[in-house]
């Protein structure tokens, strides 16, 4: 994936266009011009800043299979939650059990999006590793034609021992009383992330999770860190609810998130290579933004 | 066009109101219908292209891996123990391959799967040639040709070796006083020289040492530790494991599994002879598979259907490693025995299961009801000691009544054993038994932020049968006919007996749990639990309780100083009755098998409070407290003997070494004792834990736990040996003798932030393949040392105490001021018993502890980005990466002030070492 690229065509002669997440730590609203930009230490320019009250796509992943008293609990979350964005905040919602599938449009017709969260089907196994990719392709090809502020969001109860493919590794040999093969486990996942995370690491659209449970044994420890590092990348972040009680406020805190992330197009040199870093600051605001980006050719 | 009316819809649908008129449309507008136009291409719609389905989740269809691990002696350190012996590091040569590939099942021109079938394969093969090492003490030649002139005691004194023909009653003996060197009951002549002449060895004896093999190492102390091997065994192994997904009209989902392995197995020997005590080669072969249906059936209710088998073989001995006859059973410690428990032997386990489980919600309810039954099959063959076992102590050779006198392999060489035993099996057994489990399951949401789960489960168990009713096992409230006292073998199906020996058990097992969040804070949650469950009595691979279907013959020296239970150049006497013997008697003056007939099962009751809080950055802080206690634990042979004479008949003193006296005192004099193969519900256990557990989740490609665990744990049964008192378990109470107070792990990953998309060094040239895709990881055990358990060298109890404990010393304090292994402990704070007498101190001493352990695994991998969805890794794991050796156990055998062991407290050498891994992985 190398989205940063589809965005060149505008500024084909100046160079690229690249897309950054970033988050105000106060209510005092971001201006452009109260912004200044490096890319690898150089100043840049800064062609546009979306703020958190222009339009908004929400690309809403449902991803939950396993207790049905969590998800109920995310339903009613997520129900309350869109009750509250603004009228200008398009919500799409997909299912990723399977392989991700639309289960409604991008659209401000809450009822719409409430009837698909409130009937989504919880059958099948876990899909978040199958398809998180595929959603940032999408999310990519919509900001690559729309000057939108956009965000993917998967709320998820995956086990990394439930998905269709096998990332237990689990003891085929019961005689191999020699086997240290399996003393570090966690290859398997280490492995899957790692490639989605360089696929990511050049996507636009900020991702992020929130997980249904915290999961402390060592293979899903290594899947719940995977998770966290694929947000950390697009610039989004990952709540694990290690009660119930956590669920709402979780789900609530990171619609917030997102509703409240600016959008900045910064023009970076082509010639700059694959990888640049970003510095962003602004006088009396501290501001947390994506600040890594791979460019592909 | 067709852009422009979908616009047209998308402004109706928006706005509400219709317009016909054609408006350029706005960012939101455009980024909407960009997602219908590529959520068609990528085939996420309903309404999706065949083709773009079939492309669906985007990348390669097909998602595998070919490894290879890799392990050689080039590679590891030599053990420590290897170098203390003075020896090289054995072969090692280890190959493990295989593959795995996933995705959607394609049969070109016949079926694709698209997203509805998901197929996984894999495949592992191992070829392992590994040396073992092994320190061992083995008779000396002299000693081989009855030449016992050097033999020495524990404090490196001469042992004296007494003439068993020469044995009479000392006609001055005065039966008021102790048996004493000046108040002998029975006198017997030493050999001149301690030297037996070569006309009484026996020539069975003899012609069995041919097969022993002789010392070739010099490690003492004295003559101990004087055979070190270097020996080399093996595994090989082949298995697959194929698992197919199929989703029907998305509320169906079917999984199905099937596994299978092939694996041989070829231990390291002791010795290359017939005479090897070392387990024989094994071949195993499993099998299991499974098949499982989910129906959605609602948003709030989903069910679980699941039927599944599993199966595993083994057999060992004959075909597994070439048929070259048996070997009987010579046990002379504290050398090394020959032949085999069990050189032959077959065991097939099979499970069949079937469940189905229900969930669904209401209001604030979220319920469970789920049921399971399992049928288990355990076909055996697993005759034990077929060439008979024979038992040499020191008590024929030994000047009666005395310690520290006699030698067991000298009464070997005499051929004079005290104790026989051998199997006669004819047939395999068939034993079954059904389990079956009812659940329920509660969770209810009282308010936001506090969640009670209650569950109810019944366990359902029906006894062990065999398929022909060939089981037995003692009655107590049955008659036997030859003494006419309680206790007779009963058999199944017979004479109004059930076909299992115990009855249907069922157990509740309730629990409950809260969860609360203080003041509805959802970074803290308080966890209580409240549990009590069973187990059952697990099936064990054996032919335990047939007897009388098969033939047990048992035989036991009258007296074992004066003689012999058989004599090896007369060999194993026949059977005396044909088989099968279903007489009530044909378990008499045998070790009688028995089955607990009450229905008791281990039952458990635990409590469990924890409090969780996160904080900033990802970290998580636990602290939490459990407490279990636990009866009828299951007891083996060792801690458990409902035949045991009990110890106010130390009195009798030398009167106990009597068999008809000791008879006389037993509960069921007919036999010898019982056999209950650890499945006697005798058990008590509690153990209480606390623990603080420290997680950072990913910061910086850096994540880490830490657990840090004290605990007690304290119960009457688990040995390492024995108990010493059978009837007063209360004494027995004491800490679990592998049980550690501390226990620290820590495991850590660490990617490091060079290459693209990282923090440093995120060029793109050739470099970035030197620099990105590094990761460490480790794991890191640390736990004190367990309990020591001290034992009495001496035990001149009479035969009625299997292990004696120690005597404290008044006053003398057990510690060291710094302990090492020339002093762990202070011997001299411990004391022999006297004769007839019983050890004061507890199974396991209350404050000593062995030495600590510690071991440190660290693995890097180096990942080679080929493509977006092709990488190779390279992976080198180190198992105690920093070579650390393990002090061994100090000697704990504690003698008499005038017999000390010189070596007790002391640590004599250390074990472990580096073992090296490299691996290699294509993924795609």
């Amino acid at each position: 994936m190398a989205a940063a690229a589809l965005l060149s065509a505008e500024t084909k002669e100046r160079g690229l266009r690249v897309r950054v997440p970033l988050w105000a730590a106060t209510d005092e609203p971001l201006t452009a011009d109260r912004l200044t930009a490096r890319v690898d230490g150089k100043p840049v320019e800064i062609l546009e800043l979306r703020n958190p009250s222009e339009d908004l796509m929400i690309l809403l992943v449902l991803d939950m299979v396993s207790d049905l008293n969590e998800i109920e609990l995310a339903r009613k979350a997520m129900l309350s939650a869109i009750q509250e964005i603004p009228p200008n905040v398009y919500i799409g919602v997909l299912r990723a059990q399977e392989g991700l599938r639309v289960l409604v449009d991008p659209t401000t017709d809450r009822e719409a999006v409430a009837e698909a969260i409130q009937t989504f089907p919880i059958s099948g196994t876990p899909g978040l590793l199958e398809t998180v990719e595929t959603a940032a392709r999408l999310a990519d090809a919509i900001l690559a034609k729309a000057n939108v502020r956009l965000a993917v969001f998967y709320v998820t109860d995956s086990n990394i021992y439930r998905y269709r493919e096998d990332f237990s590794n689990p003891v085929i040999n019961y005689s191999d009383s020699q086997d240290l093969s399996r003393r570090f486990p966690e290859g398997l996942v280490r492995n899957r992330i790692s490639k989605l995370n360089a696929a990511l690491s050049g996507a636009l659209a900020p991702l992020f999770v929130v997980h249904l449970e915290y999961e402390t044994d060592r293979l899903n420890e290594a899947y719940q860190n995977g998770l966290m590092q694929l947000t950390s990348t697009t610039g989004g972040n990952s709540s694990f609810c290690r009660s119930n009680a956590e669920i709402g406020p979780a789900i609530e805190a990171t619609f917030k998130s997102i509703l409240s992330h600016y959008s900045l197009d910064l023009l970076v040199d082509a010639k700059k290579g694959d990888n640049i870093t970003v510095t962003l600051e602004s006088p009396n605001n501290n501001l947390s933004y994506r600040n890594r980006f791979h460019i592909g050719k | 066009m067709r852009r422009a009316s979908r616009y047209a819809l998308l402004v109706c649908a928006v706005g509400g109101a219709w317009a016909t008129q054609q408006q350029p449309p706005s960012e939101i507008e455009k980024a909407v219908e960009e997602f219908k136009v590529q959520t068609a291409n990528l085939g996420l719609r309903a309404d999706s292209p065949r083709r773009a389905v079939r492309v669906g989740g985007g990348g390669s269809r097909w998602h595998g891996r070919l490894f290879w691990n890799f392990r050689n002696d080039a590679l590891d350190a030599v053990p420590h123990e290897v170098t203390q012996t003075g020896g090289d590091k054995g072969i090692l040569r280890r190959n493990q391959y295989g593959f795995n590939i996933s995705g959607p099942l394609v049969i070109p021109k016949l079926y694709d799967g698209g997203r509805a079938t998901f197929f996984s394969v894999s495949y592992e093969g191992v070829r392992e040639t590994i040396g073992r090492s092994f320190l061992r003490t083995i008779p000396t030649l002299p000693e081989r040709t009855g030449d016992f002139g050097a033999v020495v005691d524990k404090a490196g004194e001469p042992l004296p070796i007494f003439d068993p023909l020469s044995t009479r009653e000392n006609p001055n003996y005065d039966p008021s006083q102790p048996v004493a060197l000046d108040n002998l009951q029975y006198r017997r002549d030493p050999f001149p020289g301690n030297r037996i002449p070569t006309s009484r060895l026996d020539p069975v004896a003899l012609d069995g040492l041919q097969y022993y093999p002789a010392p070739n190492i010099g490690i003492g102390p004295f003559f101990q530790n004087n055979y070190a091997i270097y020996s080399p065994g093996g595994e090989n192994a082949d298995g697959m494991r194929i698992k197919v997904d199929h989703t029907l009209r998305e509320r169906h989902r079917l999984s199905s599994g099937f596994a299978f392995s092939n694996g041989l197995s070829r231990p390291a020997e002791f010795f290359p002879t017939i005479a090897n005590p070392g387990s024989p080669g094994r071949e195993f072969r499993s099998r299991n598979g499974s098949l499982e249906h989910v129906l959605t059936m609602s948003r709030n209710s989903v069910n679980n259907f699941r039927v599944s088998f599993w199966t595993s073989t083994s057999e060992a001995g004959g075909a597994a490693e070439g048929d070259d006859g048996v070997f009987p059973f010579y046990r002379f410690l504290p050398y090394l025995s020959m032949g085999r428990a069990y050189p032959v032997s077959r065991t097939s386990n099979t499970q069949y299961e079937i469940s189905d489980g229900f969930s669904f919600r209401r209001g604030k309810h979220s319920l469970r009801f789920s049921g399971e039954m399992t049928q288990y099959q355990l076909n055996s063959f697993w005759p034990q000691y077929p060439a008979g076992r024979y038992d040499f102590t020191e008590g024929l050779t030994s000047l009666p009544g005395i310690i520290n006198t006699g030698h067991p392999f000298a009464s070997f060489v005499l051929g004079l054993s005290r104790f026989a035993e051998g199997s006669l099996v004819q047939h395999p057994s068939y034993f079954r038994r059904k389990v079956g489990d009812l659940a329920a399951r509660d969770e209810w949401e009282i308010r936001p932020g506090l969640t009670i789960n209650i569950g109810l489960r019944l366990l359902v168990s029906t006894p062990r049968v065999e398929k022909y009713d060939r089981q037995a096992t003692v009655d107590f409230d049955a008659v036997n006919p030859e003494s006419g006292r309680p206790g007779a073998l009963v058999f199944a199906g017979k004479g109004g007996q059930p076909h299992g020996f115990q009855p249907v058990v069922v157990t509740p097992d309730p629990s409950m749990t809260v969860s609360w969040n203080p003041q509805r804070d959802s970074k803290t949650v308080v966890r209580l639990t409240l549990r009590r469950f069973h187990s059952i009595i697990p099936m064990y691979s054996g032919q335990w309780g047939t007897q009388g279907f098969n033939g047990t013959p048992t035989y036991i020296t009258q007296n074992a100083q004066l003689e012999p239970a058989l004599i090896l150049r007369n060999g194993f006497p026949p059977l005396p009755r044909p088989l099968p013997d279903l007489r009530p008697d044909a378990a008499n003056d045998t070790v009688a098998d028995l089955v607990d007939r009450t229905g008791r099962v281990p039952t458990y009751n635990s409590a469990s409070l924890s409090l969780e809080r996160q904080f900033p950055y990802s970290f998580v802080l636990a602290v939490g407290a459990n407490h279990t206690h636990g009866r009828d634990m299951l007891a083996s042979n060792d801690s458990t003997n409902p035949n045991a004479v009990p110890l106010d008949a130390l009195q009798y003193r030398d009167l106990l070494n009597e068999e008809s006296f000791r008879r006389s005192l037993r509960p069921f004099p007919q036999y010898q004792r019982f056999d209950v193969y650890s499945a006697y519900p005798a058990g008590r256990y509690q153990r209480t834990e606390a623990y603080l557990r420290a997680e950072k989740r990913t910061s910086q490609g850096m994540s880490m736990r830490a657990v840090y665990e004290f605990s007690k744990q304290y119960d009457d049964y688990s040995t390492a040996g024995g108990i010493q008192d059978y009837y007063n378990r209360r004494k027995e109470w004491a800490l679990n003798p592998s049980a550690s107070p501390h226990t620290l792990s820590m495991s850590y990953m660490y990617e490091l932030p060079f290459g693209p998309n990282k923090g440093m060094m995120t060029g793109t040239d050739w470099k970035r393949y030197l620099v990105e895709g590094w990761t460490f990881s480790g794991v890191t055990t640390y736990s004190s040392g367990d309990p020591i358990t001290l034992s009495a060298i001496y035990n001149n109890t009479g035969n009625i105490i299997n292990v004696l404990y120690v005597n404290a010393v008044p006053g003398a304090d057990p510690s060291v001021p710094n302990p090492g292994p020339d002093m762990w402990f202070n011997p001299n704070a411990f004391l022999n018993p006297p004769d007839f007498s019983i050890g004061n101190v507890s199974r396991t001493h209350p404050q000593l502890r062995n030495p600590s352990r510690q071991n440190h695994d660290l693995s890097v991998t180096k990942r080679f980005t080929l493509t977006s969805e092709r990488a190779l890794e390279f992976v080198g794991t180190a198992f105690n990466f920093v070579n650390h050796a393990v002090w061994n156990t100090p000697d704990a055998e504690i003698g008499t002030l005038e017999a000390p062991n010189v070596n007790a407290g002391r640590i004599i050498g250390s074990r472990g070492g580096r073992v090296i891994q490299l691996g290699l992985v294509y993924s795609f």
